[in-house]
């Protein structure tokens, strides 16, 4: 009897020391790999990322490097070459080359390598998407969270500013204000950066509403009136207790939104009131089907630039998809 | 609930008017010489027309007394001229309304077809191939960008088959009459609905599968399995209704997206409706018609809240102000 209940005891012990004990964050990791889905977006967005920032220093080609052909001899040559100059009347611009194993995409109208440009596009588009949610979650955390934390009037004028911001839809106050941009003659080399601010400043009141939501809530908790008791200050209460319970729904909401703002920035890139000449975007790539030649004949020029765009929001949403169900307590799976 | 639509409104106005200095501040950005320069190369302005727009922008006055100035006049529905099109903005809104009404409600009527019997079905068999396909389905047409989505279906459908036109509302230099009007406008309507309906249907399905897996979990559609009803019953009656609650809030905030969705879609079909005049509004620097429009769809967004609010403490009688 008494033999029985030790080796229950050793049975017991042994499986408590093989029992392997997930921290939170490693039950998240577990729960979202298991997801197929967002596993197929992280691999798509790795080969991306890869795509795009180390593609450029494999690439012969310069971003804006144009190409001349010489129509008699069939030699190709560059920009800069010194043939250019000599008038000779065979040398025409290279643009909407085909498929070739020198341009693995041919070259678009302006006779530019089309797989280069991809790649700085993809640069554009993805760093574009890194700012804007970086801008939009510091402005949205901080003001969510002083409503949500402090209430009262505070809260009555911050949620004010959010349904200001909430009741005028994106496309046409960005509109509105590429008019201005383009009436106050901004250069199209800061242009990128007035986008990344002002679609940040824009996309602000979602995150606040979300976050001032989760901290309304969390305020009322046990926890933070054990913090209360202790007498700690007030900015040690929100960034020590408050801020990493709001962590889940942050990190959420940020892949959640990154493929919707590149979304955004390639529409407006494409509309021409984004990034622009002569700095590649997806967007503005895919702009080149308004030439009905090119849409027809070149399909070469715009199908690409289009799938990297359709394929990188993809990701970003199967990747949040995946997160928002592994961060959910309720999935028992 | 007499005082909480009273209350609402309220606040809708203060809304309202923070947006309208919000779109005020950002059309003052414009540089001093703009008017000048805008209007320079264009014959049809006349020198009163200038002198009134730089009065509306408080380009003569300031900024503080500018803005009560054009607000005085926006209340009263006067927005300004059009650069463009020579003519109250308000009077072009009106104007152009019918076309974006009719391609963005058939497209809304649409998605709301497919997105909710699809959703419950994925909800049904969450998990299941069926489930995991639909999501799929409907996360790839989130992902889509409208304009590539256009191209390659101009591509396919208008230059590769042949079988529908590129764009525009009318055949040209033919001149249709009844029903072969309304036949010519509606095979130009395919390619810009099929678009508007696949970009958009995604999130609607979503929502009504995240819904309807809430209202399935629910203690109320156990009992109505646990006392035996068939599952088309407690599908039907018990569960789909409480979905429906969420969904009526969502249709009213989707009458303002109508008008800025409609943006993209209608320039690249060449539709004459509004939103393809903001975007050539943007290219000719008719600032009046932007505010214009986008005061407009500020005040339908709010309206469209408000609906939406009130029609939830319709559907749902546990909701009480």
């Amino acid at each position: 009897m008494e033999d029985m209940q030790i080796r229950n005891q050793q049975e017991q012990d042994e499986f408590e020391q093989k029992q392997v004990i997930l921290t939170p964050g490693q039950l998240v990791l577990k729960r979202f790999f298991r997801n197929k889905l967002a596993c197929v977006g992280l691999g798509i967005l790795i080969a991306m990322i890869l795509f795009c920032v180390v593609g450029p220093f494999i690439s012969p080609y310069g971003e804006a490097e144009i190409f001349y052909i010489n129509t008699e001899t069939g030699e190709e040559l560059h920009m800069d070459s010194e043939e250019l100059g000599s008038g000779n009347s065979a040398i025409i611009l290279n643009g909407k080359a085909p498929i070739s194993k020198s341009h693995w995409l041919g070259t678009d109208a302006e006779g530019r390598d089309v797989l280069t440009r991809l790649m700085y596009g993809g640069r554009v588009s993805l760093s574009v998407g890194v700012v804007v949610v970086v801008i939009e979650l510091f402005l949205g955390v901080l003001l969510g969270g002083l409503a949500g934390y402090y209430g009262g009037k505070v809260d009555m004028i911050i949620m004010r500013l959010v349904e200001i911001f909430n009741c005028i839809p994106f496309i046409p106050l960005m509109l509105i204000i590429s008019a201005v941009m383009f009436a106050s003659g901004v250069k199209p080399e800061h242009k990128i950066f007035y986008i990344m601010g002002v679609m940040g400043i824009l996309y602000w009141a979602g995150v606040a509403r979300m976050v001032r939501g989760q901290i309304l809530s969390l305020r009322e908790l046990e926890y933070m009136q054990a913090a209360e008791a202790t007498g700690i200050r007030t900015s040690k209460k929100i960034l020590k207790h408050l801020v990493p319970n709001v962590m889940p729904i942050i990190i959420l909401i940020a892949t959640m939104d990154m493929g919707g703002v590149i979304l955004s920035e390639s529409t407006l890139s494409f509309l021409g009131v984004g990034i622009a000449f002569p700095y590649a975007s997806w967007g503005n790539m895919v702009n080149a089907v308004n030439q009905s030649v090119i849409l027809n004949n070149y399909i070469n020029i715009w199908l690409p630039p289009g799938i990297c765009i359709l394929l990188t929001v993809l990701a970003w949403n199967f990747i949040g998809d995946g997160m928002r169900d592994a961060f959910d307590p309720k999935m028992k799976r | 609930m007499k005082q909480y639509i009273i209350k609402r409104l309220l606040i809708s106005i203060l809304v309202l008017f923070g947006v309208s200095i919000l779109l005020y501040s950002i059309a003052q950005m414009v540089p001093g010489d703009y008017v000048t320069n805008i209007t320079n190369g264009n014959p049809n302005i006349t020198p009163e027309m200038v002198e009134q727009m730089r009065e509306a922008y408080g380009l003569d006055t300031g900024p503080v007394e500018g803005y009560f100035n054009w607000l005085g006049r926006a209340i009263r529905g006067d927005f300004g001229t059009s650069f463009v099109y020579q003519r109250p903005v308000t009077e072009i809104i009106i104007d152009y309304m019918p076309p974006t009404l009719a391609l963005a409600g058939i497209a809304m009527v649409l998605e709301l077809l497919i997105a909710i019997p699809l959703g419950i079905l994925a909800a049904r068999k969450q998990y299941s191939v069926t489930d995991y396909t639909i999501v799929a389905i409907a996360i790839m047409g989130i992902s889509l960008p409208t304009f590539f989505f256009a191209a390659v279906l101009k591509r396919i459908f208008a230059i590769g088959l042949g079988v529908l036109p590129i764009s525009g509302m009318v055949t040209a230099r033919v001149d249709y009459e009844g029903f072969a009007l309304f036949l010519d406008l509606a095979r130009h309507f395919v390619l810009p609905i099929t678009v508007f309906v696949i970009t958009g249907v995604g999130s609607y399905l979503r929502y009504v599968r995240t819904n309807m897996l809430e209202v399935l979990s629910a203690d109320y559609v156990r009992t109505a399995r646990a006392k035996g009803l068939p599952e088309r019953k407690v599908i039907g009656k018990h569960a789909f209704r409480n979905t429906l609650i969420p969904i009526v809030t969502l249709v009213g905030g989707m009458i303002p997206g109508l008008f800025s969705g409609a943006v993209i879609t209608e320039g690249l079909f060449a539709i004459e409706g509004l939103g393809n005049i903001a975007l050539n509004a943007v290219y000719a620097g008719d600032i009046p018609y932007l505010m214009g429009f986008n005061m407009f769809i500020a005040a339908l967004t709010l309206i469209g809240t408000l609906v939406s609010d009130i029609l939830y403490a319709v559907v749902d009688p546990r909701v009480r102000y």
